[in-house]
């Protein structure tokens, strides 16, 4: 393909394939939204990571050369950068969500039990009941039990229902986004649903951020 | 097969067999990313100063060495097994500037070179088969590393040093 479409159209293809792989990733709603997209990212990096170096050392003058070919792993520093920053930093939120310890091997293996929200609920139902969910929230990544829970946890603070624990009440309290989120609820303790809207789109960052990781994590060698 | 796979994957996880809090082990690793940065940065600077070779070679060499010392640490103080805080904080510094040496040298060349020693009739199917192989090799390691890693425990990283000692 390099050599009958040309350098720059390879590029092009392979940037398409990546977005639409990074697309279907970011707006993933099941964990097989998230497999595909990784799959399709992947063929578009592959095209990518080939073609890449190809261009630019035909292009570069060789006396710069080997600075611009070296590019290419300086950039896969940067994402892997942002990879181990941003999950480090979300770590504390990922813990305190899921209500594990600070081991992210342990809390990854927990996930892969089907867990249950705070109403006995399977947490997938209570977000396909959603009548809207951000496109950026992820349903089958490892906080998608934490969001859901969360979720559940803040509507039932929104309703004052019965049930809702007093552990459970400090437990989202100590959250940190807790005072945003908190206003949300007071500000819309009516519309149950809405806050749940709200609350789920706000912790989609935080699975976005997680898997982003994931994804660079892949990317870098 | 320069190993940077199974450091830079499963670092966190052995960190974290070493007693050190899952926190702390992800900053570890991304400490050890910025230093990534800073190793390529450097050598994009003066990649075109020293050419391929020697670079090639000292790297590698740097990469066997750092990996030998982590080899003996992991023996000696088998992660979990012995709560010696210096031997973590050995291992730990020992991954980073591994990571440096990779950085700086192999990383950034295991691009470079493909490109360049092709003539340009071979060059897009030689570097596809060049891309290919590091990758083929990079899933092979990724996925082998952490069944190795239970299984033979430090032995797994002889491996890298032969074929990092090959590859000198």
């Amino acid at each position: 393909m390099g050599d009958k479409l040309g350098r720059r159209l390879t590029i092009l293809v392979g940037a398409l394939v990546f977005c639409l792989g990074g697309a279907l990733q970011t707006g993933a709603q099941a964990l097989s939204y998230l497999y595909a997209g990784r799959l399709i990212a992947g063929l578009g990096v592959g095209i990518l990571v080939m073609i890449i170096p190809v261009y630019q050392g035909e292009l570069a003058h060789p006396d710069i050369r080997g600075r611009i070919t070296a590019l290419v792993q300086f950039m896969l520093g940067i994402g892997a950068l942002a990879a181990a920053w941003i999950s480090y930093g979300m770590l504390p939120l990922y813990c305190v969500r899921t209500n594990t310890q600070t081991d992210l091997r342990q809390a990854r293996i927990s996930d892969s039990t089907p867990p249950t929200t705070a109403s006995g609920a399977h947490p997938l139902e209570s977000k396909l009941s959603l009548p809207f969910s951000s496109p950026r929230s992820f349903c089958s990544s490892p906080n998608r039990r934490a969001g859901s829970s969360i979720t559940d946890a803040s509507r039932k603070v929104s309703v004052t229902s019965p049930s809702c624990t007093p552990t459970e009440m400090s437990r989202t309290r100590g959250f940190k986004l807790n005072s945003s989120r908190s206003r949300t609820n007071s500000a819309s303790s009516t519309n149950t649903k809405q806050s749940r809207m709200l609350s789920s789109s706000r912790t989609s960052h935080v699975s976005a951020a997680s898997s982003s990781h994931a994804l660079c994590k892949h990317q870098c060698r | 097969m320069t190993g940077v796979s199974a450091i830079q994957y499963y670092s966190v996880t052995i960190y974290g067999q070493m007693g050190i809090a899952g926190d702390e082990t992800l900053k570890y690793q991304a400490i050890s990313s910025v230093l990534a940065l800073v190793a390529q940065a450097l050598c994009i600077l003066l990649i075109d100063h020293f050419g391929r070779r020697w670079p090639l070679i000292l790297g590698n060499l740097g990469n066997m060495v750092t990996f030998i010392i982590s080899t003996i640490l992991l023996a000696v103080f088998p992660p979990g097994a012995t709560n010696n805080k210096s031997a973590a904080w050995g291992f730990i510094a020992i991954t980073w500037i591994y990571n440096f040496c990779f950085s700086a040298t192999c990383g950034p060349l295991s691009w470079i070179i493909p490109a360049e020693i092709f003539d340009t009739k071979t060059r897009s199917k030689g570097v596809s088969i060049a891309t290919m192989t590091s990758f083929a090799f990079n899933t092979m390691i990724g996925q082998v590393t952490g069944i190795a890693m239970k299984s033979v425990g430090w032995r797994f990283y002889i491996v890298f040093v032969v074929s990092l000692n090959e590859s000198i």
